[in-house]
């Protein structure tokens, strides 16, 4: 069988510091997991690394996973998929703690982390099944706070829940970052729920980080044409319905017969240039780099920065 | 007096159901509704259960020695008030002889089941859990054995080890080990790509404990169905072997041995060979059933994924 290379992440270089609210933002098929899965050493990178609290970490290496396994928590999307079916709730909640060795009472633990999402004692004897969908995912935040980790990954926990359900588990996680001061990575597709969470945004195409910085001027003036396609996408109500501009009916158009394929591998211009309704001749040609308004080089840590040639003036849209 | 269905159960089972979170307190003993509900299950397990019993009072109890050649004793008779289903070529109690025969057969599964599953399941788990080449050559080298006939195993061991009802399971079981290394293999590869292994890994749960504490108690109903087939299939070669003089040795009453000598006297009394030859089908039938039942009521929603 031959199997096609793609590249998930490409370029990306993230800093998250402690306190952070960061949410990543993607499609389907940007490389948002493949990046949860990279933060908590789940996977090696093919290139490039990983490092927590200034060491590196591997996969592959165990030895010098100890301090990121006990910090560093995840939340998956699925909570039906993500806890065993044959454990009780109870000794889901208290794996985390067996597994690492933490010291304590157990039982009286997993009955702390039940109060602090909102479930009653009796949980703790359910199986998953005997659950609606948000209890789940409140057992599986449970789950991830039991070794008191200083950072949550949550990889779209809230987009298979029914939407009724999903604000009260959006607001339980944003109480309990609050009350446990964690750093969290909020990684979705969806922009309204990211803007409800997350403090710092980084848009996430096919591989790459495209716009990145504090979250009110990447979702409420975003620079890259990708961003306010994501934005433009955001079903609202009450706002009227506008028809596009006449450019953006171009979508896919080639400008000057360069365009490159979703699938064609890294080419030499920007990726989202086939697709982007504002591109230019240099944009096929030339790969712009993640860069803020002022300097061309990294500026200040929560700088507003976009990869594309055209953001920060030019023709943009501000 | 009826109760609502709901109370029901509650007084039946004494499950105290959290008003808190209502739905389904039930669903802890869903199993034994499921078993009870699934017609395959249950006239399997009633079948087997009735072998197990069999099996357990002839350890203590048999009309006559079911060995032992009686004097003075009508050879060949009938069913009569004393011998319920008559005498054999030697004068044994052909009843006694069934029931006792029904041990050797349970006694043939046990053998079987140890030998593929101690071998098999390591087996299939190590592969899932290495991949790689690891598990290839592990899964390869089960082909191999996939391939050679068991009939040929089970002679080349009598030859060295001589005919016994061991012997005989013994072939049966290394002839079954790729099937328990296959099926614990592909169970063990759609636990392992679950998010709650994923999850696992990331509270840094080592690999066997992985495979302990997660892959085993969720691919158990797998293994178990696995074994209830390979009772049944234990039962048949142990007669089929036993026949052919490859298994259990006179004069210990095994069906495929009581079958073999009533062949003598087919023509004359047909009915010595009905009576082990209903008995093995009965078993068969009974451990098929309940392996198809309980294949159902075990949780449906893991079946191999390869």
């Amino acid at each position: 069988m031959r199997r096609r290379q793609v590249v998930a992440l490409d370029g990306v270089s993230l800093d998250v510091w402690p306190g952070d609210r960061l949410g990543i933002v993607g499609e389907s098929g940007s490389g948002k997991s493949t990046l949860a899965r990279l933060l908590l050493a789940l996977e090696d990178p093919d290139e490039g690394e990983v490092r927590f609290r200034g060491s590196p970490v591997r996969a592959s290496c165990r030895a010098g996973l100890g301090a990121l396994r006990r910090n560093v928590q995840i939340v998956f999307q699925d909570p039906l998929g993500s806890l065993d079916p044959r454990m009780r709730v109870g000794a889901s909640i208290a794996e985390p703690l067996r597994s690492l060795g933490v010291e304590g009472d157990r039982d009286q633990r997993v009955a702390e982390l039940l109060e602090a999402v909102g479930l009653p004692p009796g949980a703790a004897r359910r199986y998953p099944h005997q659950l609606s969908g948000g209890q789940r995912q409140r057992v599986a935040i449970a789950r991830a706070l039991a070794p008191r980790p200083s950072v949550l990954v949550a990889d779209e926990p809230v987009s298979s829940l029914d939407v009724s359900v999903r604000a009260q588990v959006l607001n339980l996680l944003d109480d309990l970052v609050e009350r446990y001061g964690l750093t969290l990575v909020f990684i979705s597709h969806d922009l309204g729920v990211v803007r409800h969470v997350a403090d710092r945004v980084a848009v996430l195409y096919r591989g790459r980080i495209v716009e990145e910085g504090p979250a009110d001027a990447v979702l409420g003036s975003p620079a890259h044409p990708y961003t306010q396609a994501l934005l433009e996408a955001v079903p609202r109500v009450g706002g009227a319905i506008t028809a596009p501009p006449a450019e953006a009916c171009g979508r896919g158009r080639s400008p000057a017969g360069e365009a490159a394929g979703p699938l064609d591998g890294p080419g030499a211009g920007c990726d989202y240039s086939w697709r982007c309704p504002l591109a230019e001749a240099r944009c096929a040609r030339e790969r712009p780099v993640l860069r803020g308004p002022g300097r061309p080089t990294d500026g200040p840590a929560g700088e507003h920065k976009a990869a594309c040639h055209l953001a920060f003036g030019g023709r943009m849209a501000p | 007096m009826t109760l609502p269905l709901g109370l029901r159960e509650r007084a039946r089972t004494g499950v105290e159901v959290a008003p808190e979170l209502g739905a389904s307190a039930l669903g802890d003993m869903g199993l034994a509704r499921r078993f009870l509900s699934c017609p395959a299950a249950l006239i399997g397990g009633a079948i087997t259960g009735l072998l197990v019993l069999v099996a357990l009072v002839s350890l203590v109890w048999t009309p006559f020695d079911p060995n032992a050649i009686p004097q003075n004793v009508h050879l060949l008779a009938g069913p009569s008030g004393s011998h319920l289903l008559g005498t054999d070529a030697l004068g044994r109690d052909v009843l006694s002889r069934l029931m006792a025969g029904s041990r050797v057969s349970l006694y043939a599964g046990v053998v079987a089941v140890v030998v593929a599953s101690v071998v098999g399941v390591p087996a299939g788990l190590a592969a899932a859990s290495l991949g790689g080449s690891a598990s290839e050559a592990i899964m390869r080298l089960g082909d191999i054995l996939f391939a050679f006939p068991a009939l040929l195993g089970a002679t080349t061991l009598t030859a060295a080890l001589g005919a016994s009802t061991t012997t005989a399971m013994l072939a049966i079981g290394i002839a079954s080990v790729p099937y328990f290394a296959r099926v614990a293999r592909s169970g063990a590869l759609a636990v392992l790509s679950s998010e709650y292994v994923l999850a696992a890994r990331a509270y840094g749960q080592s690999r066997p404990a992985i495979v302990r504490r997660h892959v085993l108690p969720n691919i158990a109903p797998l293994l178990v169905v696995q074994t209830t087939l390979l009772f049944s299939v234990a039962i048949l070669a142990e007669a089929a072997l036993s026949y052919l003089g490859l298994g259990t040795p006179p004069p210990s009453a095994s069906w495929g041995q009581m079958l073999e000598s009533a062949q003598a006297t087919l023509q004359t009394d047909p009915l010595l060979a009905l009576w082990p030859a209903l008995a093995i089908a009965l078993a068969v039938l009974g451990f098929n059933l309940l392996g198809d039942g309980l294949s159902d009521v075990l949780d449906p929603r893991l079946r191999p994924v390869a």
